[in-house]
């Protein structure tokens, strides 16, 4: 096995295992807001906001493991 | 109805196959992360993605200049001759503005016509950007440029071309010999590209939302804004959180542009690779879910500018947690 | 960050583009639009306070014309009334101016009969008496002489009695 494919092996693991967590993350995130707007529509303008926050933060994770993954796939680590 | 969807989709379908093995497919695989140069602005091109003097004019560059030309016939059109009872395009303009200052409304009341301006700039800007990453032409349509000669100048990045140098010699570009074509040994740079899918353009937006994140902080709070990140009073839990907040507040750069260029670029090269693997028929429901996204992106980078902003603009507090909760009260009005 | 695609340059560039997105879109976009909502907001509060106004000044100008009807409709049957009372006490008096009249006529009608008849009746007796007296005087002549005088005051009382 060559560097090179090392290297890819390295960036698609990193980008796919970083994928997992985040996935299960927002799903729940999304499951639980949902849940809350069924049961309280009225406080669907604040559950919203913090939803879309919740999201980020989750997803903030995915990010970090995109930016490694390209951070190694271009050979800048 | 039902019926003519699946007539249809089965017509298609045959006809999809019947070309593909005739040999109307695509056997060029090209992705690139980087927003190519179209033009080096007073230089010459060093490889493929960079210049190696003078200013580089991105296909990028140039989708965001038609994009601002596209807001300012928008609001030249729009807002013409403004009536109070509106007509015809100024009545689409005013119902996305006033929708939006609605949304924006729902998350902060109290400074919503300080936040307004930057996140509904952001949202309209990005959700032209986004599909303008969609329309067909964008990243098909461009000038052949030579890659031999910069072979070893660009040490072979990984994913950059994928010539499919390995096929047997028969399966050879159908389209080789079709006029306008690249030649062997040369590729194509589109002329036009998403501004999204180029980190220029998220991390220049990136930038200056935290950068007003914090502006609106420090205009909310004063120095007190400070004491957020520099908590020496608190002990040291107090001193590592707020530590942790400084760090997140970078982090908070590298995640909006990283997460509009992921997703954008990353949907490109969906459509590209099922555009590959099958062109007919298959990218279609790819097309529709990257609408999906560039909407719901856009809308997401103004949303977290906006709850960002809310929240930094929010008096801490000196127990932590119970900020967060005076914060989640404020927001929801 | 080369790789990447990050250039000092274009970066820049994208941040002035940011900038200017940011100022268009809020000289030229948001605050026209806004101020044309606020101003259509206010327009249409005032309209609907106008159209409450004008709501009341209708049901005022309603009560009024009711008011007024009523008034009139009341005056009206008033002065009818007073008409009425007026013409009745009218007839009245001309019925009885009529019926004095008619009185006064009858009265003076039986008046002028009976002066009539007493004029006739002197006038008569007196053409009688005398033609009694000539007839008497041509039958008897110069024979009846002494007491006949008294014989035809008799026969004269008499006739007067049967008249």
């Amino acid at each position: 096995m060559s560097d090179d494919g090392l290297r890819l092996i390295a960036a698609a693991l990193a980008v796919g295992l970083g994928a997992l967590g985040p996935g299960v993350g927002i799903g729940i995130i999304f499951s639980g807001a949902l849940q809350a707007m069924g049961r309280n529509p009225e406080a669907e303008g604040t559950l919203r906001t913090y939803m879309f926050l919740g999201f980020a933060l989750t997803e903030a994770l995915f990010i970090f493991a995109l930016v490694i993954s390209l951070l190694i796939a271009f050979r800048i680590v | 109805m039902r019926n003519r969807i699946l007539t249809a989709t089965g017509i298609f379908l045959v006809l999809g196959v019947i070309l593909y093995i005739i040999g109307f497919r695509s056997t060029k695989l090209h992705i690139s992360v980087v927003a190519e140069p179209v033009i080096c602005l007073g230089g010459a091109r060093a490889t493929l993605e960079t210049c190696a003097s003078g200013f580089p004019i991105t296909n990028s560059l140039i989708v965001t200049v038609i994009v601002l030309v596209l807001l300012v016939l928008a609001i030249v059109f729009g807002t013409r001759n403004m009536q109070l009872v509106p007509r015809g395009f100024q009545n689409t303009l005013e119902a996305l503005v006033e929708v939006f200052y609605n949304f924006a409304q729902g998350i902060d009341r109290k400074n919503v016509t300080k936040f307004f301006p930057f996140c509904a700039s952001a949202f309209f800007f990005m959700l032209i950007a986004n599909i303008s990453g969609l329309i067909p032409g964008v990243g098909s349509i461009g000038a052949c440029v030579p890659t031999a000669e910069h072979k070893e100048a660009a040490i072979v990045a990984p994913v950059p071309d994928v010539a499919m140098a390995e096929e047997p010699a028969g399966a050879a570009d159908f389209f080789a010999a079709w006029p306008l074509a690249c030649e062997k040994g040369t590729t194509l740079v589109p002329y036009l590209r998403a501004p999204s899918a180029d980190l220029n353009m998220t991390l220049a937006w990136a930038l200056i939302s935290v950068g007003l994140i914090q502006y609106f902080g420090f205009q909310a709070l004063g120095a007190a804004y400070l004491t957020k990140f520099f908590n020496f009073r608190d002990g040291a839990m107090a001193t590592f959180v707020g530590l942790l907040e400084l760090i997140s507040e970078f982090v908070r750069i590298v995640a909006f542009a990283f997460r509009l260029f992921g997703n954008i670029f990353a949907g490109e090269v969906i459509l590209v690779v099922m555009a590959f693997l099958f062109p007919y028929l298959l990218p279609a429901p790819f097309y529709a879910f990257e609408l999906f996204v560039a909407f719901i992106q856009a809308l997401i980078f103004a949303v977290l500018s906006l709850v960002f902003m809310s929240l930094a603009t929010e008096a801490h507090g000196g127990h932590d947690g119970h900020g967060h909760g005076e914060s989640a009260a404020g927001a929801g009005h | 960050m080369e790789k990447l695609g990050i250039n000092w340059g274009l970066l820049i560039a994208q941040l002035l583009n940011v900038i200017f997105v940011v100022w268009l879109l809020t000289m030229f976009l948001y605050r026209p639009i806004l101020n044309m909502l606020n101003q259509r907001t206010s327009r249409i509060q005032e309209g609907l306070q106008d159209a409450e106004k004008v709501k009341e000044q209708l049901a005022n100008a309603r009560r009024d014309y009711d008011a007024e009807l009523a008034k009139a409709r009341q005056e009206a049957a008033g002065i009818l009334a007073q008409a009425q009372e007026r013409a009745r006490a009218q007839a009245a008096e001309i019925v009885a101016q009529a019926q004095r009249d008619a009185e006064k006529i009858k009265s003076d009608a039986l008046l002028q009969a009976e002066q009539e008849r007493q004029r006739m009746l002197g006038e008569l007796k007196g053409r009688m008496a005398e033609l009694v007296t000539l007839t008497a005087e041509r039958v008897l002549g110069a024979e009846l002489k002494s007491n006949h005088d008294r014989l035809i005051e008799e026969s004269l009382a008499q006739l007067g009695k049967n008249n």
